[in-house]
């Protein structure tokens, strides 16, 4: 019964990182949003293409080339759109203090003359691994459906 | 101080301005698709795509849809992907790999070398004689150089090397030396006309928008450079340097980015090339991106990015190459969101009509930011549409 109760207590804390992530997004607390990975950690947008017949790879940077990236946006010239992140946790699978976890998600953008829209769908792929007691990403990858998707955001899925 | 109109005519020579109404008139967009789109050649493709017999891709040209297959013979055909029966489509995928083409509504089969091989319940047209051997799919040309594959909907138009001229020199040992594998692709309809993304993908000026271009190439904010442009035939043009010209990725801290260079380039060397009237080759050391513009209407554009790289390297270098790819280009890229920004507030604005002209008057004997390549475009523009692009609506 306690082991079973840790489990549970494990599970809900993934999907409460997974549902603090999407909103440190939409808030763009990007450096909030980081402190979510651990060291060693990778963060992906994967794709496929019906054209090329083949999986790709959108975005895909460690921990430490994020940090840059994400210090340099306010630099860009951006979208001026607002984000918001609609999660669904869907499974946790746990072994230890290491685990796998599957979300369903979808973005909405709302444009300055207040027009919303469906910007992508997807899921996430989350390797986490518990450090301190604290569970952090290992490698946090959004999968899309969407292939087409305008307009760009400098800004992580 | 007197401010002019912006219906005012620019005091400037005809060559140096636009009239913005060629990017949101409904009768110019029409007759671009007639008298620009298909009387030229386009490119549709890398032959990597279509490596085996029987690989196929689909597209839109001229607002057509075609099909692009490598034959069982090796050659590399095209035809209108449209059934000589009741006009459906016949191939209703991206692509794939076919030995055959079968028609989904009512079955009529063709070779892929277009022939009509068979129509279900033959017996039915006995009485009419119907002859299936002059019902093939109805080819286009095609022609590939360095791996490019391009087709021609014009059959009076002069063949592709005529065509291109001299401007593919400094692409052929990037693009042909080594075999290359398409390792990206995507699409989006963006809110613009096509010509304005043409305009972005050829014109320097605008690198000054670029937060990581203004940090690692020297020669967007300096007045001369080794890096020059380039006035092709028939509306092409180019951005080179016959120097020592690099992008300086260590200023802006985004080292290590270049390893599996492209045969014939320098390490950390650019070269772009622009094809009249839809087509950007833009190489940075070790990755190629090739966009395509397909116009949907006046205000959408369909616009198709590739990424290509050398195909036989290590797994090391495919990384490497695919950061480099994705920090300029990628979907999420820093610079390709601020293009698209760009032009879709630009076209936005522009619709308005208050400001009539555009201004092309830089003229800064072919450093990176002269216009000349602008005027260059226009004037194969006008030639093909037959109007003036400084005043489209005048009587020719």
């Amino acid at each position: 019964m306690e082991k079973e109760l840790a489990q549970l207590l494990d599970k809900e804390a993934i999907f409460d990182l997974i549902r603090v992530t999407a909103a440190r997004l939409d808030d763009e607390a990007l450096e909030e949003w980081l402190t979510l990975f651990a060291p060693d950690s990778f963060y992906e947008i994967a794709a496929a293409s019906p054209e090329i017949q083949s999986a790709m790879s959108w975005w895909k940077s460690s921990r430490e080339e994020l940090e840059k990236i994400l210090s340099e946006v306010t630099e860009h010239v951006r979208d001026p759109g607002k984000r918001l992140h609609l999660v669904t946790p869907i499974l946790a699978e746990i072994n230890g203090n290491n685990a796998s976890a599957i979300s369903h998600f979808s973005i909405t953008r709302t444009d300055t003359d207040g027009r919303s829209s469906l910007y992508v769908a997807g899921r996430y792929e989350d390797e986490l691994v518990k450090i301190d007691g604290r569970w952090l990403y290992a490698s946090h990858r959004a999968v899309l459906d969407t292939r087409m998707v305008e307009p760009f955001t400098h800004l992580p899925l | 101080m007197a401010v002019s109109a912006g219906s005012e005519i620019p005091d400037l020579p005809e060559t140096h301005y636009l009239d913005n109404r060629i990017y949101f008139d409904q009768e110019i967009y029409s007759q671009e698709q007639s008298d620009v789109f298909a009387k030229v050649w386009l490119f549709v493709c890398h032959e990597s795509e279509l490596a085996q017999p029987g690989d196929f891709r689909t597209t839109l040209a001229a607002g057509k849809p075609v099909v692009i297959v490598r034959g069982q013979d090796d050659v590399i055909r095209t035809f209108y992907n449209i059934c000589r029966h009741r006009a459906s489509p016949v191939v209703r995928s991206d692509a794939g790999n076919a030995t055959e083409f079968q028609c989904f509504y009512h079955l009529w089969t063709y070779g892929l070398d277009g022939a009509c091989t068979g129509i279900t319940k033959p017996a039915g047209y006995k009485a009419v004689n119907l002859d299936r051997s002059k019902l093939g799919l109805i080819p286009i040309r095609t022609e590939t150089i360095a791996g490019l594959v391009f087709i021609c909907l014009n059959e009076d138009a002069p063949d592709l090397k005529t065509f291109l001229g001299d401007i593919m020199d400094p692409l052929m040992d990037p693009l042909g030396g080594e075999p290359l594998d398409v390792f990206h692709f995507h699409k989006a309809d963006i809110a613009t006309n096509w010509k304005l993304w043409q305009d972005n993908n050829s014109e320097r000026y605008h690198s000054m928008l670029h937060v990581i271009n203004r940090k690692t190439q020297p020669w967007v904010k300096g007045k001369t450079s080794p890096m020059k442009l380039r006035l092709g035939e028939n509306g092409h043009s180019g951005y080179w340097s016959d120097g020592v010209a690099e992008v300086d990725y260590a200023a802006g801290g985004y080292a290590g980015v270049s390893s599996g260079i492209l045969p014939g380039l320098r390490e950390n060397e650019m070269r772009v090339i622009n094809l009249f009237p839809d087509t950007m080759v833009n190489i940075r050391s070790n990755v190629i991106r090739i966009d395509r513009m397909v116009p949907i209407s006046p205000g959408c554009t369909r616009i198709e990015w590739w990424g290509l790289g050398l195909r036989d390297v290590s797994e090391e270098v495919r990384s490497e190459r695919l950061r480099h790819h994705n920090m300029f280009w990628g979907p999420a890229g820093r610079n390709l969101g601020e293009d698209i920004i760009a032009v879709e507030e630009q076209w936005a604005a522009m619709s308005a009509d208050v400001v009539r002209y555009s201004i092309l008057a830089r003229e800064e004997e072919l450093n990176p930011t002269d216009d000349a390549n602008l005027r260059a475009y226009y004037q194969e523009w006008g030639r093909l549409t037959g109007r003036a692009p400084n005043a489209p609506f005048d009587a020719v």
